[in-house]
């Protein structure tokens, strides 16, 4: 018989440090984030220079105030999306949780009473669709196609056509009204307190943490002592919460709880998210690039409407941003194999 | 994993013997489903004298059709493992596209109408299945990027605009509402596409191979099964087929504008979810599609009729989706349990 | 089934040469699957080919099965040189494989899956002939005897027949060459039997056959010649006649451990982790031990035997049915992985890529994960006791890395291993159970992790040690207990231990023997 010895194999030793220093990113401000903060930059300038009104403090308090709802779904869905789950159904939630605030203080319920109850919804919501995603084990795209349907629904049922524009003044001049003297929405404020927690929270708490090990792996993390079906559970009942709150703010804002508000509103906070360059398997993105990314959009969104293009036309840049954000990896990576490739061979 | 000790008996499995094919006729999810269907109709009957009905069949028959005929599209992507929920716009965007070039070419036969509308159709899924076959991106993200997009188009096309039965020929209005022994022309081509979809997917090597590439991609993969080839062309089927809607939509409801069929994939993807078409692909069949719309017509029209306010009905379509997988994926674990144990 | 040789095989069905594979090189990404492959299949012959994991193994099976392309090598076949472009292509040769895992249709029946191996039949209309599709899978079956019911969805049948059928779909009436990668795997004993008995029949009408295994008592009753592969390169090859299975397990692992690694002696303590009883049905049956402090019980067995389950059963991510845990004299239940880490286990896994570390992560990710909530205040991560901590056990378990956040997927195996170790470690264990911790890393780095390994058993913590490679486990385990399909066989406490005893009991069921 014939017997060779192997050659020498791979002595352990990490691949050689680049003899020429790369400048490297830190971990929570690489290159996609670098390039969203650039489209920002050129949305603005563009913006500014078609329109006289749109670099403006009033137009920031406008936008900023109206987009109050979308802005504090994101910060869930974020979670949610690095977690490698999703939640259709936020919207839906937003719109119930509304419905129920403002029935609660058609029925007489003071008013702190109204928007606990209302945030209880959102959280019994986000406890169902956990439940479901998690403990029976059903994939959460298709069960939150379901509960978007079913929450929605039960938002007609309560409140049918009618809306509650019966809303206590001291709640919607909170929502509809800015801080002290200035131009800073009341809504902006909660939104950058809330995001400005759950970020730092996700970066460095021991949750955000969590989040990005079942993002990345549900294995290794279980292996790894980490109780994957908690964590899940917890994001869709913060997801809820949120919504809620958001839904709440939203009907104090418009000064009208209805069965149909926000409808749809879902795509757009999942576009945001992709766009910001969360990864669609789950562990990877970071929250400052989700918050480049909702501020690309709502600007984005604002010159549009100042130069009167029609809300579907706005969706479809929208949409295109995000086909953009899904596709650009994608060819990044081929790329990067073929130059691979290409350097493999002798 | 292998027994232990245990001499196991060697697998005496007769080759479908009667009692076999009985107990698998029974275990099929399309059984129950018809079952279901018989259910509600004895149900609504009993509930209301209205409901049992020639013309109210034909009410059902007639609303179940375009979501059937868009249905058989959306399965068919489902075969694949993947999903497309962009057909609403799809259908929205043809829609007006046929309407208008209907109304402006008045001398037309409608033919090239429909023609120029399935192509539409297809170049819109063509999209859609380039992304997912050649770039891998999954579906659900492509699919809902395209909805944003496809219904833009549409609002760039028809502006504030609408297209009414009055600006479209009569035989434009006609291409649904002709009929063929009691039943509504749009309902015999929702059979006969059905037929040909059946016939596709049961009885050719094409057919057997998307439910194969979506039961197993990887073993689909080793076969040496084409799968991009497949995952195109059903997102192409599925644009075709929403194009062909797109035309019977204008027929059928005599409006068209940009909102038209807004929300309508959802409407869609319950039927078929329901029908027993499961989301991990490799499953299902175009009668469950058929079942499933009919269930979903059923309870909205009986509910109408019983005076349940329509706002129910979103929320019982809901309930109806989530009830549907909850009950698929639960049976599939059952059946495989009992598989696994060796 | 006995392991050692009992009659001198024929060499005169040598039959020609079918397929010739020289030179054979394959890399995926920055990974070497095959350095430098070879070997020679003989028509009527059965070719055993052994390796580890990452021997390069179900690459090479992959290449010639079409599903794969090789960087560089010549495979040629009926003495023509080919190029293996497809599976339609590699059946076109006359190439039939039979993959390690089930590669069916699990929504499709029986006869379906048939018809795909092969090009399908249909009538005049275009359309699939099902009776001919009937009648072409109830040949099929014919040829190996093999009865199953070709209406029934294969999601419905049971793995064993699932694993029948792979084989009837590799099969057709123009293979020269099959192709079994690891078919015994799910197997009973008595399905095994009539497999050997197919092949046997197979071998005697001309057919090529390369056998893929892990068993060793099968390999070397059915093969005429035998080919070893270690990290991506062939070995030896010849016949069967000149190997042992003790000098094929040499091959296969390479140098003897004990060159490499010393063992050190440690008085061990009390008992701290006992098992009773367990059972968890269809894993593993009735298993019975205890191992002290500052003892290495190393648990032996052929792939399959259940030890892993065992492993799992006490760390809380498989449910037992029945018996008891205890650690330090006190029944636990167990009934999640952070309950047992509460009780101070902790568990290496086998897979390391998916179980052990999250690639795409840094090492500092890794390191900390089991710990996490300790380094934290009012929910936060301290990010200088983070770094710190990964820091403290790269110097200490000597990871080579250029720093904390560099990503796992960029490190070698061993390294990798030593952060899931560090990661472990991080936790203060009393009870380390490492499955397979050498698996897939180089030699080096092998015995800097038996090194760990030594240096924790002195530290006094109790140790399970599960390992596929017996030279390693005969020279770092105080004692040794074996497996076979779930059931424990004999216990061995005397150092230096019996090689062929040990393989001996591993291979066959024993009765619970003490030598």
């Amino acid at each position: 018989m014939t017997v060779h010895a192997p050659e020498k194999s791979e002595s352990g030793l990490a691949p050689a440090a680049n003899p020429r220093k790369r400048y490297s990113f830190p971990s929570w401000f690489g290159p996609w984030e670098l390039s969203l903060l650039g489209l920002v930059i050129i949305v603005i300038l563009l913006g500014s220079s078609s329109s006289p009104y749109f670099a403006t403090p009033e137009n920031f308090a406008i936008t900023a105030a109206a987009a109050v709802g979308l802005s504090l779904m994101v910060v869930p869905m974020a979670w949610l999306m690095i977690a490698e789950e999703i939640d259709l159904s936020i919207a839906s939630v937003f719109g119930l949780s509304g419905v129920v605030f403002g029935l609660s203080i058609e029925g007489g319920l003071p008013l702190p009473l109204a928007i606990l109850s209302a945030i209880a919804v959102g959280a019994i919501a986000g406890l169902i669709n956990g439940f479901l995603t998690v403990d029976i084990g059903l994939p959460s795209l298709v069960v939150t196609v379901g509960t978007l349907a079913l929450f929605r629904g039960i938002a007609f049922i309560l409140l049918e056509s009618r809306s509650v524009s019966d809303l206590p003044l001291e709640f919607t001049s909170f929502a509809q009204g800015n801080v002290g003297m200035t131009l800073i929405p009341n809504g902006f404020v909660l939104f950058l307190v809330v995001a400005i927690v759950a970020g730092i929270l996700l970066a460095r708490g021991s949750v955000g943490r969590k989040t990005y090990a079942v993002g990345s792996s549900v294995a290794a993390s279980r292996f790894s002592g980490v109780r994957v079906k908690k964590v899940k559970r917890g994001l869709f009942i913060f997801s809820g919460s949120i919504a809620a709150v958001a839904g709440v703010m939203y009907s104090g804002y418009v000064s009208s709880a209805r069965a149909n508000n926000g409808t749809g509103l879902e795509l757009s906070v999942i576009a945001i998210v992709l766009i910001g360059g969360v990864s669609m398997y789950g562990g990877k993105g970071s929250f400052i690039g989700v918050m480049l990314s909702l501020l690309l959009v709502t600007t984005l969104t604002s010159w549009m409407t100042l130069g009167y293009v029609t809300t579907n036309i706005q969706y479809t840049v929208i949409g295109l941003l995000m086909i953009g954000a899904v596709v650009v990896p994608v060819l990044v990576g081929k790329v990067r194999d073929l130059v691979q490739r290409r350097r493999a061979q002798p | 994993m292998s027994t232990l000790n245990a001499t196991r008996k060697a697998p005496q499995h007769p080759s479908s013997k009667p009692t076999g094919r009985l107990r698998r006729l029974f275990e099929q999810r399309e059984t129950s489903l018809v079952l279901v269907l018989a259910g509600l109709v004895v149900f609504f009957s009993l509930m209301s004298s209205r409901f049992a009905s020639v013309a109210n069949a034909g009410q059902i028959v007639t609303d179940m059709s375009i979501v059937v005929i868009v249905g058989i599209g959306v399965a068919m992507v489902l075969f694949t493992r993947n999903i497309d929920v962009s057909t609403g716009s799809m259908v929205g965007l043809t829609a007006f596209f046929a309407a208008d070039f209907a109304a402006k070419n008045p001398g037309l036969p409608l033919i090239f109408v429909v023609l120029a509308s399935c192509l539409l159709g297809a170049f819109l899924g063509a999209i859609n299945g380039a992304l997912v076959a050649t770039l891998k991106v999954p579906s659900i993200m492509v699919t809902l990027g395209t909805l944003y997009i496809f219904r833009g188009v549409d609002s760039a096309l028809a502006g504030a605009n609408q297209v009414t039965a009055q600006n479209l020929s009569p035989a434009y209005n006609q291409i649904a509402s002709w009929t063929l022994f009691g039943f509504p022309g749009i309902f015999i081509y929702a059979l006969v596409i059905a037929a040909i979809a059946h016939v596709f997917i049961r009885h050719t090597y094409s057919g057997r191979s998307m439910l194969a590439l979506g039961s197993n991609p990887s073993a689909a993969e080793k076969m040496g099964i084409a799968s991009k080839r497949w995952v195109f062309g059903a997102f192409v089927l599925s644009g075709v087929l929403s194009g062909f809607a797109g035309v019977l939509w204008g027929a059928r409801y005599g409006t068209v504008d940009s909102s038209v069929a807004t929300g309508f994939e959802l409407v869609v993807l319950a039927a078929v979810v329901v029908g027993g078409v499961s989301v991990n692909g490799g499953n299902g069949t175009i009668l469950g599609v058929l079942v499933g719309a009919a269930i979903l017509s059923v309870i909205s029209i009986g509910l109408a009729l019983l005076n349940v306010s329509q706002f129910w009905l979103q929320a019982i379509q809901g309930l109806v989706i989530i009830a549907a997988i909850i009950f698929d994926i639960v049976i599939r674990r059952r059946v495989e349990g009992k598989g696994k144990r060796s | 089934m006995t392991v050692t040789q009992e009659e001198p095989r024929p060499v005169a069905s040598r039959g020609e040469l079918l397929v010739s594979v020289t030179g054979l090189v394959k890399r995926f990404g920055g990974v070497t699957a095959i350095r430098d492959g070879s070997i020679d299949l003989y028509r009527g012959e059965v070719h055993a080919l052994l390796g580890e994991n990452g021997a390069g193994k179900s690459t090479l099976v992959n290449i010639l099965a079409g599903i794969v392309r090789p960087d560089s090598g010549t495979i040629t076949v009926r003495g023509d040189e080919v190029t293996i472009g497809s599976p339609r292509f590699s059946r076109g040769l006359g190439i039939s494989v039979v993959h390690q895992h089930p590669v069916v249709f699990p929504d499709l029946t029986v006869a379906e899956n048939i018809m795909f191996a092969d090009a399908p039949p249909h009538n005049r209309a275009r359309l699939l002939d099902w009776k001919k599709v009937e009648i072409n899978a109830l040949r099929a079956m014919k040829r190996l005897d093999v009865v199953l019911d070709t209406h029934e969805l294969v999601k419905n049948l049971s793995s064993a027949d699932q694993q029948l059928l792979e084989i009837v779909k590799a099969l057709s009436d123009d293979t020269e060459l099959l192709i079994l990668d690891e078919p015994t795997a799910a197997l009973s004993k008595r399905e095994v039997t009539s497999l050997m008995e197919v092949i046997a029949r197979l071998k005697a009408s001309g057919v090529a056959i390369l056998f893929v295994g892990h068993r060793l008592d099968e390999v070397f009753a059915l093969a005429d010649r035998v080919t070893v592969s270690r990290d991506g390169t062939t070995i030896v090859s010849g016949p069967v006649a000149e190997f042992t299975p003790e000098s094929a397990v040499t091959y296969m692992v390479g140098r003897r451990l004990d060159s490499v690694f010393p063992k050190v002696t440690v008085e061990p303590g009390e008992v701290h982790l006992q098992v009773k009883n367990l059972t968890r049905r269809g894993s593993y049956e009735d298993v019975n031990f205890s191992v002290r402090k500052g003892q290495i019980v190393g648990l032996a067995g052929l792939v399959g035997a259940g030890r892993t389950e065992i492993a799992r059963g006490i760390f809380g991510l498989d449910r037992i049915d029945s018996g008891e845990i205890l650690v330090g004299g006190i029944p636990i239940r167990v009934t999640a992985p952070d309950v047992a880490m509460k009780h101070g286990i902790a568990y290496v896994p086998e897979d390391r890529t998916r179980e052990g570390v999250i690639l795409d992560q840094s090492i500092q990710f890794n390191l900390s994960l089991a710990v996490i909530d300790t380094l934290t205040r009012f929910g936060l991560i301290s990010g200088t006791r983070d770094r710190d901590l990964s820091q403290s056990f790269i110097g200490r378990l000597g990871i080579r890395t250029s720093g904390p956040t560099q990503e796992v997927a960029a490190l070698s195996g061993g390294n990798q291993q030593k952060v899931v170790l560090a990661k472990w470690l991080s936790t203060n264990p009393e009870i380390l159970i490492l499955d397979d911790p050498t698996k897939g890393v180089d030699v080096g780095a092998k015995s800097e992790v038996y090194r760990i390994v030594s240096e924790m058993a002195k530290q006094g913590l109790t140790i399970v040690l599960i390992s596929n490679e017996l030279e390693e486990l005969l020279a770092v385990s105080d004692r040794i207990i074996t497996f076979y399909r779930g059931v424990q066989g004999a216990e061995f406490t005397q150092r230096p231990f019996d090689a062929e005893k040990v393989l001996a009991s591993m291979t066959r069921q024993v009765n619970d023997v003490h030598a």
